[in-house]
C-alpha cells in the first residue's frame, strides 16, 4: 500500500480518544489495591499480635517502606505503559532503592539468623502454603492491572510488566505481614520474598510477549 | 500549527487535523530511519509500520507532553522490532540469496519425468502448511516473481523468501527420506 493511501485510510478511521492521565489512573489503582487488600485482611483477620506489632518501630518502618515500594512500582508501571510515559528512565530505580532500605530497616537486627543451616531448615518446612497464599491474593489484581496496562502501548514491556508485578506483590507481602504472625527472617525470605522475585522475573519474560503490540 | 495541537485536535475527532499530522510526521520518521537503515525499501516499510503504530497508540498520547518525544519512542520501538526480526532471520540461517533468476534457469535435466516423483511432490506439497503451499505453488509452479508473490500474499519479500526456503527444505528432507 502506498504511504499516502495509508495516511488517507488511517485519517478516515480517526485517532482514538486519550486515556485518563497516568497520575489519575495510578491513584485509582493504588486506592483500589489498598481497598482489595483491606477486604482480604478483613476476611482472614489480623495476626493475633497486631496491637503489639504496630507499636514496634521496625514493623512500622517496614510497612511504610513496603507501601512506598508498592506505590512507586505501580505508578511507574502505569506511566511506563505509554510510549515515553516516564519522564526519566532513572525513576525505575526508586522501587529497588526502597527495597534495599526496607530490607535494612526491617531485618538489620536479625541478620545473624541468615545462615545455611537455617535456610535448609526453612526450605524443608511447609512454608509453601505462604507462597501459595501470596500467589492467590496476587493473581486477581495483577490480571486486571495487566489488562489495563495493555490498553496503553508500552515500548518497554519487560519493565512495565515487571514493575506491575512488583507493585502488586509488594502489597501482597504487606498483606501477609498483617495476617501471618511469623517474623522469622529466613522464612520471610525463602517463602515470601524469593517467590516474589521469581514471580517478577517470570512476569518480565511473559510481559515481553503479552504486552507486545 | 504545532504537532501537539494537531494531535490534540485529532484526539477530539478532527480527522483533517489527523491527516495533516500524519502527513507532517511522515518525513520526520523517514529522515530518522534513513540514518539507521541503508535500504530505502526498508525505510519505507518501517515508516508505514510506524504510522500504523502511531494510529494504534493514539490514545496514549498526553497533550501536555511533547509530541516528538512520544513519536520517536514509537519509531525506535518499531525500528528495534524490525532489526530484531532481521537478525533473527540471519541467526536462523535464512539469509539466503534467493534470486528470481534461479527460477528461470531450468534445463531439461531439472524436469522430472518420473510419474512417481511427480506424485510424491504433489502429495508432499499438499502436506505443507497452507501458506508455504501457496507460496511454493506461485513461485515454482505458476512462475510468479518473489515480489509478485509477496504482494499477493501481503508479506514482505524477505518473509516470502524465508517461507519458500523452509518449504523447499521440508520437501527435500521428505524426498531424501522416501
Amino acid at each position: 500500500m502506498d504511504k499516502l493511501e495509508l495516511i488517507e485510510k488511517l485519517s478516515e478511521e480517526g485517532a482514538a480518544k486519550p486515556l485518563p492521565h497516568p497520575f489519575k489512573q495510578s491513584l485509582i489503582w493504588i486506592v483500589g489495591i489498598i481497598v482489595f487488600m483491606g477486604a482480604v485482611i478483613s476476611i482472614e483477620g489480623f495476626r493475633f499480635d497486631i496491637n503489639e506489632k504496630i507499636q514496634s518501630l521496625p514493623f512500622i518502618l517496614e510497612i511504610i517502606l513496603l507501601l512506598a515500594t508498592g506505590i512507586s512500582a505501580l505508578t511507574i508501571s502505569i506511566y511506563d505503559s505509554r510510549p515515553a510515559g516516564l519522564p526519566s528512565n532513572k525513576l525505575r530505580a526508586i522501587p529497588f532503592i526502597l527495597i534495599v532500605i526496607w530490607f535494612y530497616a526491617a531485618y538489620s537486627e536479625s541478620m545473624y539468623m541468615l545462615n545455611m543451616e537455617n535456610f535448609i531448615q526453612s526450605v524443608k518446612s511447609d512454608g509453601y502454603m505462604c507462597t501459595c497464599h501470596i500467589l492467590l491474593v496476587t493473581v486477581l489484581p495483577l490480571f486486571i492491572l495487566f489488562y489495563f496496562i495493555r490498553m496503553g502501548a508500552s515500548v518497554h514491556q519487560g519493565w512495565t510488566g515487571g514493575m506491575a508485578t512488583l507493585g502488586v506483590c509488594s502489597f501482597t507481602y504487606l498483606f501477609m505481614r498483617f495476617v501471618e504472625a511469623n517474623d522469622d527472617i529466613v522464612h520471610l525470605l525463602v517463602w515470601h520474598a524469593l517467590p516474589i522475585v521469581i514471580f517478577c522475573l517470570i512476569s518480565i519474560k511473559v510481559s515481553k510477549k503479552f504486552l507486545h503490540w | 500549527m504545532s504537532l501537539e495541537t494537531l494531535m490534540s485536535q485529532a484526539q477530539n475527532g478532527d480527522n483533517k487535523a489527523y491527516a495533516e499530522l500524519l502527513t507532517e510526521i511522515s518525513p520526520l520518521i523517514e529522515n530518522f530511519l534513513k540514518g539507521k537503515l541503508s535500504n530505502p525499501e526498508d525505510v519505507n516499510d518501517v515508516t508505514q509500520e510506524v504510522l500504523i503504530s502511531v494510529h494504534k497508540a493514539s490514545q496514549t498520547y498526553d497533550p501536555s507532553r511533547p509530541f516528538k518525544v512520544w513519536l520517536f519512542a514509537i519509531t525506535r520501538y518499531r525500528l528495534n522490532d524490525f532489526l530484531r526480526s532481521v537478525y533473527a532471520q540471519k541467526a536462523r540461517g535464512a539469509d539466503i540469496d534467493f534470486n528470481d533468476d534461479d527460477l528461470e534457469i531450468v534445463s531439461e535435466n531439472d524436469v522430472t519425468n518420473d510419474y512417481e516423483d511427480i506424485e510424491f511432490f504433489h502429495k508432499a506439497l499438499g502436506k505443507l502448511p497452507e501458506k508455504q503451499q501457496k507460496i511454493l505453488t506461485m513461485l515454482k509452479l505458476e512462475g510468479y516473481s518473489v515480489r509478485e508473490t509477496s504482494i499477493a500474499m501481503g508479506m514482505k519479500e524477505s518473509a516470502v523468501k524465508v517461507c519458500a526456503h523452509r518449504a523447499l527444505k521440508q520437501l527435500s528432507d521428505r524426498y531424501a527420506g522416501k
